[in-house]
Protein backbone atom coordinates (compact mmCIF):
# COMPACT_ATOMS: atom_id res chain seq x y z
CA UNK A 1 0.00 0.00 0.00
CA UNK A 2 1.37 3.50 -0.98
CA UNK A 3 1.01 6.42 1.10
CA UNK A 4 0.41 9.43 -0.98
CA UNK A 5 2.21 12.57 0.76
CA UNK A 6 0.74 15.71 0.29
CA UNK A 7 3.90 18.14 -0.50
CA UNK A 8 2.67 21.56 -1.36
CA UNK A 9 4.01 25.09 -0.56
CA UNK A 10 2.73 24.89 2.96
CA UNK A 11 4.63 22.34 4.08
CA UNK A 12 7.71 23.08 2.40
CA UNK A 13 7.49 26.97 4.35
CA UNK A 14 7.10 24.84 7.42
CA UNK A 15 9.57 21.89 6.81
CA UNK A 16 11.91 25.08 6.27
CA UNK A 17 11.28 26.89 9.10
CA UNK A 18 11.44 23.94 11.22
CA UNK A 19 14.99 22.89 10.00
CA UNK A 20 18.16 24.94 11.30
CA UNK A 21 19.44 25.71 8.04
CA UNK A 22 20.63 29.49 6.75
CA UNK A 23 18.29 30.80 4.25
CA UNK A 24 19.73 31.42 1.03
CA UNK A 25 22.09 33.18 0.22
CA UNK A 26 23.99 31.62 3.59
CA UNK A 27 26.05 34.52 4.30
CA UNK A 28 26.26 33.41 7.97
CA UNK A 29 28.07 30.65 6.81
CA UNK A 30 30.49 31.85 3.93
CA UNK A 31 34.04 33.38 4.60
CA UNK A 32 33.33 36.75 3.31
CA UNK A 33 35.13 37.50 -0.03
CA UNK A 34 35.69 40.63 -2.07
CA UNK A 35 33.29 39.22 -5.00
CA UNK A 36 30.13 38.44 -2.33
CA UNK A 37 30.92 41.84 -0.62
CA UNK A 38 30.49 43.51 -4.10
CA UNK A 39 27.56 41.46 -4.86
CA UNK A 40 25.68 42.77 -1.73
CA UNK A 41 26.47 46.19 -2.51
CA UNK A 42 25.27 45.57 -6.47
CA UNK A 43 21.90 44.18 -4.49
CA UNK A 44 21.72 47.23 -2.17
CA UNK A 45 22.34 49.72 -4.81
CA UNK A 46 20.10 48.51 -7.15
CA UNK A 47 17.43 48.78 -4.54
CA UNK A 48 18.75 52.30 -3.40
CA UNK A 49 18.40 53.20 -7.37
CA UNK A 50 14.64 52.39 -6.84
CA UNK A 51 14.23 54.76 -3.59
CA UNK A 52 15.43 57.44 -5.11
CA UNK A 53 13.66 57.56 -8.19
CA UNK A 54 10.48 57.50 -6.08
CA UNK A 55 11.85 60.51 -4.00
CA UNK A 56 12.64 62.34 -7.38
CA UNK A 57 9.73 61.29 -8.69
CA UNK A 58 8.14 62.87 -5.31
CA UNK A 59 9.51 66.01 -5.35
CA UNK A 60 8.48 66.55 -8.63
CA UNK A 61 5.40 66.74 -7.44
CA UNK A 62 4.70 68.04 -4.85
CA UNK A 63 7.87 70.81 -4.51
CA UNK A 64 7.48 74.33 -5.09
CA UNK A 65 8.34 75.49 -8.78
CA UNK A 66 10.62 77.97 -7.61
CA UNK A 67 12.45 75.83 -5.29
CA UNK A 68 15.45 74.02 -7.73
CA UNK A 69 17.27 70.75 -6.93
CA UNK A 70 20.86 73.18 -6.04
CA UNK A 71 18.86 75.14 -3.46
CA UNK A 72 17.83 72.43 -1.55
CA UNK A 73 21.30 70.78 -1.87
CA UNK A 74 23.46 73.84 -1.19
CA UNK A 75 21.47 74.97 1.89
CA UNK A 76 20.24 72.14 3.96
CA UNK A 77 23.03 69.32 5.01
CA UNK A 78 20.31 66.51 5.10
CA UNK A 79 19.69 67.05 1.17
CA UNK A 80 23.77 67.21 1.13
CA UNK A 81 23.85 63.81 2.60
CA UNK A 82 20.95 62.19 0.48
CA UNK A 83 22.31 63.78 -3.04
CA UNK A 84 25.93 62.31 -1.84
CA UNK A 85 24.23 58.42 -1.27
CA UNK A 86 22.10 58.82 -4.27
CA UNK A 87 25.43 59.39 -6.60
CA UNK A 88 27.06 56.78 -4.83
CA UNK A 89 24.48 54.35 -5.52
CA UNK A 90 23.36 55.34 -9.04
CA UNK A 91 27.43 55.64 -9.61
CA UNK A 92 27.78 52.08 -8.00
CA UNK A 93 25.05 50.32 -9.86
CA UNK A 94 26.32 51.38 -13.11
CA UNK A 95 29.43 49.89 -12.78
CA UNK A 96 28.46 46.94 -11.12
CA UNK A 97 26.08 46.33 -13.82
CA UNK A 98 28.89 47.12 -16.47
CA UNK A 99 30.63 44.10 -14.83
CA UNK A 100 27.56 42.05 -14.97
CA UNK A 101 27.43 42.62 -18.68
CA UNK A 102 31.07 41.58 -19.05
CA UNK A 103 30.38 38.52 -17.20
CA UNK A 104 27.41 37.70 -19.26
CA UNK A 105 29.53 37.74 -22.46
CA UNK A 106 31.11 34.84 -20.52
CA UNK A 107 34.81 37.05 -20.25
CA UNK A 108 36.94 37.53 -16.94
CA UNK A 109 34.88 34.74 -14.87
CA UNK A 110 38.15 33.27 -13.05
CA UNK A 111 38.39 34.30 -9.37
CA UNK A 112 41.39 37.03 -9.86
CA UNK A 113 40.06 38.52 -12.59
CA UNK A 114 35.96 38.80 -11.24
CA UNK A 115 37.86 40.45 -8.02
CA UNK A 116 39.65 43.05 -10.21
CA UNK A 117 36.97 43.83 -11.88
CA UNK A 118 35.22 44.30 -8.45
CA UNK A 119 37.91 46.40 -7.38
CA UNK A 120 37.77 48.34 -11.08
CA UNK A 121 34.04 49.48 -10.24
CA UNK A 122 34.59 50.42 -7.17
CA UNK A 123 37.31 52.93 -8.19
CA UNK A 124 35.85 53.72 -10.92
CA UNK A 125 32.30 54.28 -8.61
CA UNK A 126 34.67 56.88 -6.08
CA UNK A 127 35.72 58.95 -9.01
CA UNK A 128 32.79 59.76 -10.48
CA UNK A 129 30.72 60.30 -7.18
CA UNK A 130 33.33 62.99 -5.94
CA UNK A 131 33.52 64.34 -9.20
CA UNK A 132 29.88 64.70 -9.94
CA UNK A 133 28.82 65.22 -6.27
CA UNK A 134 31.22 68.38 -6.18
CA UNK A 135 29.89 69.61 -9.61
CA UNK A 136 26.48 69.78 -8.14
CA UNK A 137 27.99 71.45 -4.63
CA UNK A 138 29.73 73.73 -6.35
CA UNK A 139 28.93 74.87 -9.90
CA UNK B 1 16.54 33.40 -19.77
CA UNK B 2 13.70 35.98 -21.14
CA UNK B 3 13.67 37.32 -17.47
CA UNK B 4 17.62 37.58 -17.46
CA UNK B 5 17.78 39.43 -20.91
CA UNK B 6 14.86 42.08 -20.22
CA UNK B 7 16.61 42.75 -16.84
CA UNK B 8 19.94 43.51 -19.31
CA UNK B 9 18.28 45.42 -21.68
CA UNK B 10 16.74 47.42 -18.95
CA UNK B 11 19.95 48.02 -17.59
CA UNK B 12 22.13 49.28 -21.06
CA UNK B 13 19.22 51.48 -21.29
CA UNK B 14 18.88 53.41 -17.82
CA UNK B 15 23.18 53.25 -17.67
CA UNK B 16 22.83 55.42 -21.40
CA UNK B 17 20.21 57.39 -20.14
CA UNK B 18 22.65 58.05 -16.84
CA UNK B 19 25.35 59.05 -18.66
CA UNK B 20 22.34 61.42 -21.07
CA UNK B 21 21.47 62.76 -17.94
CA UNK B 22 24.60 63.53 -16.15
CA UNK B 23 25.05 65.73 -19.29
CA UNK B 24 22.36 67.78 -18.91
CA UNK B 25 22.66 67.91 -15.10
CA UNK B 26 23.15 71.77 -15.58
CA UNK B 27 19.38 71.96 -16.62
CA UNK B 28 17.84 70.26 -13.81
CA UNK B 29 20.55 71.50 -11.40
CA UNK B 30 20.08 75.69 -12.09
CA UNK B 31 16.66 75.17 -13.29
CA UNK B 32 17.22 76.76 -16.45
CA UNK B 33 14.55 77.20 -19.25
CA UNK B 34 14.70 74.10 -21.30
CA UNK B 35 14.61 74.43 -25.09
CA UNK B 36 13.63 71.18 -26.11
CA UNK B 37 11.62 68.88 -24.66
CA UNK B 38 14.71 66.18 -25.39
CA UNK B 39 16.31 66.67 -21.68
CA UNK B 40 13.27 66.60 -19.78
CA UNK B 41 11.90 63.27 -21.85
CA UNK B 42 14.99 61.61 -21.12
CA UNK B 43 14.82 62.60 -17.76
CA UNK B 44 11.39 60.79 -17.07
CA UNK B 45 12.41 57.87 -18.92
CA UNK B 46 15.29 57.56 -17.00
CA UNK B 47 13.50 57.72 -13.34
CA UNK B 48 11.20 55.35 -14.54
CA UNK B 49 13.63 52.87 -16.03
CA UNK B 50 15.27 53.37 -12.47
CA UNK B 51 12.11 52.49 -10.92
CA UNK B 52 11.62 49.18 -12.66
CA UNK B 53 15.76 48.75 -12.09
CA UNK B 54 15.16 48.45 -8.34
CA UNK B 55 11.41 46.70 -8.54
CA UNK B 56 13.43 43.88 -10.68
CA UNK B 57 15.67 43.71 -7.60
CA UNK B 58 13.61 43.92 -5.34
CA UNK B 59 12.01 40.81 -6.75
CA UNK B 60 14.96 38.85 -7.16
CA UNK B 61 15.98 39.63 -3.24
CA UNK B 62 12.52 38.49 -2.34
CA UNK B 63 12.93 35.26 -4.16
CA UNK B 64 16.05 34.78 -2.38
CA UNK B 65 14.64 35.02 0.92
CA UNK B 66 11.34 33.32 0.32
CA UNK B 67 10.11 30.15 -0.74
CA UNK B 68 6.38 31.61 -1.14
CA UNK B 69 6.54 32.82 -4.89
CA UNK B 70 2.89 33.98 -4.10
CA UNK B 71 3.97 36.70 -1.94
CA UNK B 72 6.58 37.86 -4.37
CA UNK B 73 3.73 37.80 -7.23
CA UNK B 74 1.70 40.20 -5.15
CA UNK B 75 4.48 42.52 -4.20
CA UNK B 76 5.46 42.87 -8.05
CA UNK B 77 1.79 43.03 -8.95
CA UNK B 78 1.28 46.13 -6.54
CA UNK B 79 4.53 47.70 -7.56
CA UNK B 80 3.70 47.31 -11.27
CA UNK B 81 0.42 48.92 -10.86
CA UNK B 82 2.39 51.77 -9.23
CA UNK B 83 4.89 52.28 -11.84
CA UNK B 84 2.17 52.11 -14.79
CA UNK B 85 0.23 54.79 -12.83
CA UNK B 86 3.76 56.83 -12.65
CA UNK B 87 4.62 56.25 -16.28
CA UNK B 88 0.82 57.41 -17.20
CA UNK B 89 0.91 60.28 -15.10
CA UNK B 90 4.54 61.38 -16.60
CA UNK B 91 3.08 61.18 -20.20
CA UNK B 92 0.16 63.46 -19.36
CA UNK B 93 2.51 65.82 -17.53
CA UNK B 94 4.64 66.03 -20.74
CA UNK B 95 1.68 66.16 -22.84
CA UNK B 96 0.79 68.92 -20.93
CA UNK B 97 3.97 70.95 -21.26
CA UNK B 98 3.60 70.33 -25.07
Amino acid sequence: MSIKIKYNNKNKRNKNKNSIRPVSPHIQIYKWEWTMVYSILHRASALGVGKIMILIYLSILFLPNDISLLILIKNYTIAKIIYFLSVLCINYYIFATIKYIVWDLAEGLDLTTAKWLGHSSAIATIIFTIGIYSYGLFN
Amino acid sequence: MVYLIKKRFIDILFIALSFIVMFETRYYFNNESIDSLFPLITFYIWVVLGLLVGLHELRDVLLDYTDDKRIAKKLILISRIIIWGMIVYSIIYIKDLI
